[in-house]
């Protein structure tokens, strides 16, 4: 009696719940707007126009305004236009007027009002970041972006980039072949380095390792002379540990998906814990945790305790981010102390391999999307063409010609003298006094590309982190990263699936490896066991998408 | 006058002796934040930190101070709160004075009515196209409007004024009230206790407020002090895992002293009002429970 009371509310509650999510669906599925491939007549007026002008490129005489939708980043508040003068210089320059709807960058706050607008329909002018590009394609093929593949003939700069930067087109395309995403092209693209104390290594006269059996006995050393020290200090968990060392050692583990690498050798995507080599490297890691060289709290260590034991000085060795160099030396300087920490040259590996792969050249999930609803998609299109320009490149990136910086004789930007810089501390800010806007530049320069060092200025101490730029550079240990995959919807779901279970397993046992709670004579049956979950079909998927951007 | 002997003062420093460690681990939080945003970012960095500040400096208020858009989300904040507080209280209390008069034509309806909200809602998207669709888009009214009454709140007033005697009422429609000076000179008066009590609960929902704010609102200048707050505190947490790109400038990072110095600037106002209005919380949640 009781049992069927229940079962009748909840019949109800169903209904009323399919009542509520109805609307839900029906409002995704908004009324498609007309694609608008062919350009205008006011095209060829633009063009007109254009020819008018000397010298300057203006694309447009009247002034065109544009709702953006940007992200912002704390460190760097986004000005009003009216205080901008960087915003009205662009104006100036192209007579484009930008509105930006800045909506912070931080937790989950933009992806949240994006897809809000994206599945009301209500979408701004233009998106700067795209932020989840598989669901604004999905959304383009159905006609609410434009497609930049139909407008080339009025974008230089852009045509250029397509046929130099191949991956726009192979890893940003939509289902139909055309990209409505303008990705974000950068050239910063070094990851994490192998980073050591320099100091302990000079004081004790030893030299960088060439192999890992010498980078063990190197490690195993200063832990003999420095026993209170941490010798080798890691924190994001052993996963971390695996991603960074299993290129030099032959094999592979990329976070990103999921542990699967592509084998440059075979030309294929695997998965890392299955290879012989990979098993040598945790057996390596194993005989270090064992003789108390790796941090006996490495699996669990904090980004704060990691820092608070770098900067104290407590530690000897350490993969990072190549930016912490910055941070650990600035430490270091601002207490007195003698250490420094600097790149290490990657011992090789069983293969003769070594390195850690970089990031993608082409940004994922920050690329600029144009609405189909825009007013005047020609003169939109030229914009973002302007953006990725030699003079809007420069523009975006380091602000005002002649005001925020010049172009000395070797044709390279520098800093105008009054700009805040080290030997100027309290000069004009770019973002506080000019209301540059970070995040709008999407073609970057080179790193060090702007002289912050003027002519007269003092020479600022050895810069360590340019240095392990250099080095890592130098030794080719920057390895191009794997490519940027596109798959279907029935793929993502399969792999989100699957590839959970096998990372979640994975991740419980590595540890145990590495710790000795489990014997590493189980590690072929722990092989077996995680190719139970599915290993087959997943690498398969990968190899499919593969082969598709290969194809293309 | 009791003498007391040696068992009571025993108990009673015993007594004492809790609520001082109680007070030290409730304060202890504050003090640190404090202490942290007081002090230079490198100690902090080597967690040399704890009860008082280490290099002491405050340039990093000076960074947060110097940020007009705190005054402007401050401002902001408290703009809709007195506002969003004020329409809340109109619509709750007539509207709760009504379904408690048992001889409202459709009482039941409208209650149940007004329930069901409680339970479901359109949700998300289908809100924010009716917001669309009436042009309330990057304005304050969205933020009101849409939640104007609270069922929660409207249902403990409503309880509330069913327990008034009526014959107070109906003596004062015998002496010439009509049912608004009813409501406005005799309910309202003998009301005061859960009018304060709603209006708090109304208010810090008001103040509080973070994701509406996120979705209506587009000009950075509308913007209330939550959306500030979570910009400051929650930047430069990036995840490790799973990320195709991870990055980590450290020009992107956020130094802790800054991130507490903005816990410090935003939490102060609060803490030095509450004490004056703490005794109205804890008569808010006594009301409902059982008097006698």
């Amino acid at each position: 009696m009781k049992k069927r009371k229940v079962s009748k509310i909840m019949r109800l509650a169903a209904v009323v719940l399919i009542a509520a999510i109805l609307p839900m669906l029906v409002s995704c599925t908004f009324n498609v707007p007309e694609r608008q491939t062919a350009p205008g007549p006011e095209t060829k007026q633009a063009d007109g126009q254009k020819n008018n002008e000397q010298g300057s490129q203006k694309i447009t005489d009247k002034i065109v305004e544009f709702d953006v939708l940007i992200g912002e980043h704390a460190s760097y508040p986004v000005t009003r236009y009216e205080n901008s003068q960087f915003l009205q210089k662009i104006t100036e320059k192209t007579g484009v007027r930008l509105n930006l709807i800045a909506v912070p960058d931080a937790g989950d706050a933009y992806k949240q009002k994006l897809n809000i607008m994206l599945n009301t329909n209500d979408i701004p002018d233009i998106i700067w970041t795209s932020k989840d590009d598989a669901l604004i394609n999905s959304l383009a093929v159905k006609g609410v972006f434009l497609a930049y593949s139909d407008y080339l003939d009025h974008t230089p700069s852009l045509k250029k980039a397509f046929e130099t930067i191949p991956d726009i087109e192979r890893s940003y395309s939509a289902s139909d072949g055309k990209v409505y995403i303008m990705p974000r092209l950068t050239t910063n693209v070094m990851s994490e380095i192998f980073m050591i104390r320099e100091d302990i290594l000079k004081k004790e006269g030893l030299k960088e390792p060439e192999t890992f059996d010498e980078f063990y006995s190197l490690l195993k050393t200063l832990k003999e002379k420095y026993p209170d020290m941490i010798a080798f200090i890691n924190r994001n968990g052993g996963e971390h540990l695996v991603n960074r060392l299993a290129y030099s050692w032959g094999s592979g583990y990329e976070t990103g998906t999921y542990g699967f690498y592509l084998n440059r050798d075979e030309d294929k995507y695997q998965y890392g814990p299955l290879d012989k080599n990979f098993k040598l490297m945790v057996e390596w890691l194993k005989k270090l945790f064992d003789e108390g060289i790796l941090d006996e709290e490495y699996a669990l260590r904090t980004t704060k305790q990691w820092e608070e034991e770098m900067s104290k000085g407590n530690a000897i060795f350490t993969i990072d981010y190549i930016d912490r160099v910055k941070s650990i030396n600035a430490a270091y300087i601002s207490t007195g102390m003698e250490a420094r920490v600097a790149a290490m040259n990657i011992p090789k590996g069983p293969t003769g391999k070594s390195g850690i792969l970089a990031k993608s050249a082409v940004m994922a999930n920050s690329g600029i999307v144009i609405s189909s609803k825009i007013s005047d998609p020609v003169v939109a299109m030229k914009f973002i063409d302007w953006v990725y320009s030699d003079e809007g490149r420069l523009m975006t990136s380091f602000g005002i010609d002649g005001e925020t910086f010049v172009i000395d004789e070797d044709g390279r930007p520098m800093l105008t003298p009054h700009m805040k810089r080290q030997a100027n501390p309290d000069g004009k800010e770019l973002v506080k006094d000019y209301g540059w806007i970070y995040y709008i530049d999407k073609y970057e320069f080179p790193v060090g590309y702007l002289k912050d060092v003027l002519p007269g200025d003092p020479v600022p101490e050895d810069d360590r982190w340019m240095f392990s730029r250099e080095k890592m550079e130098q030794a080719n240990q920057v390895i191009p990263a794997d490519p940027v995959l596109k798959f279907t919807e029935q793929q993502t779901s399969e792999l989100r699936s699957k590839c959970t279970l096998i990372q979640d397993y994975f991740k419980q046992n590595i540890d145990k490896f590495i710790m000795g709670t489990r014997p590493i004579s189980e590690y072929d049956q722990f092989v077996e066991e995680i190719k139970k979950l599915g290993v087959d079909d997943v690498a398969k998927i990968y190899n499919d998408a593969y082969q598709e951007y290969k194809s293309r | 006058m009791k003498k007391a002997n040696l068992s009571s003062v025993l108990f009673d420093s015993f007594i004492n002796l809790i609520l001082a460690l109680v007070l030290l681990v409730t304060l202890y939080p504050f003090l640190h934040v404090a202490s942290v945003s007081l002090s230079d970012p490198y100690a902090v960095m080597q967690n040399r930190v704890s009860f008082y500040p280490v290099g002491f400096n405050l340039n990093s208020y000076k960074s947060v101070l110097s940020n007009p858009y705190i005054w402007i989300s401050y401002k902001n904040t408290i703009v809709y709160t007195v506002v969003g507080t004020c329409v809340n209280m109109v619509m709750t209390t007539t509207m709760a004075y009504s379904l408690s008069k048992k001889y409202l034509f459709g009482r039941k309806f409208f209650s149940v009515f007004t329930i069901f909200t409680l339970f479901f809602n359109g949700g998300i998207i289908p809100n924010y196209i009716l917001i669309n669709k009436l042009g309330l888009i990057d304005s304050m009214w969205a933020l009101i409007l849409p939640i104007a009454i609270g069922t929660w709140n409207l249902m403990v007033m409503r309880t509330y004024f069913e327990g008034l005697p009526s014959e107070i009422e109906e003596s004062a429609a015998i002496d010439g009230c009509n049912p608004l000076q009813v409501l406005v000179k005799i309910v309202l008066p003998v009301s005061k206790p859960i009018l304060a009590t709603i209006t708090l609960f109304y208010a810090v929902w008001h103040w509080n407020m973070y994701f509406s704010p996120l979705i209506y609102l587009n000009d950075k200048e509308k913007y209330p002090i939550q959306i500030f707050l979570q910009q400051i505190l929650i930047t430069g947490e990036t995840s490790f895992a799973n990320t195709v790109v991870s990055i980590e400038d450290t020009h992107l990072l956020i130094s802790d002293t800054v991130k507490y110095a903005t816990i410090i600037v935003a939490i102060l106002p609060i803490i030095i009002v509450y004490p004056f209005l703490q005794k109205y919380f804890i008569k808010g949640v006594l009301i409902g429970s059982v008097k006698g």
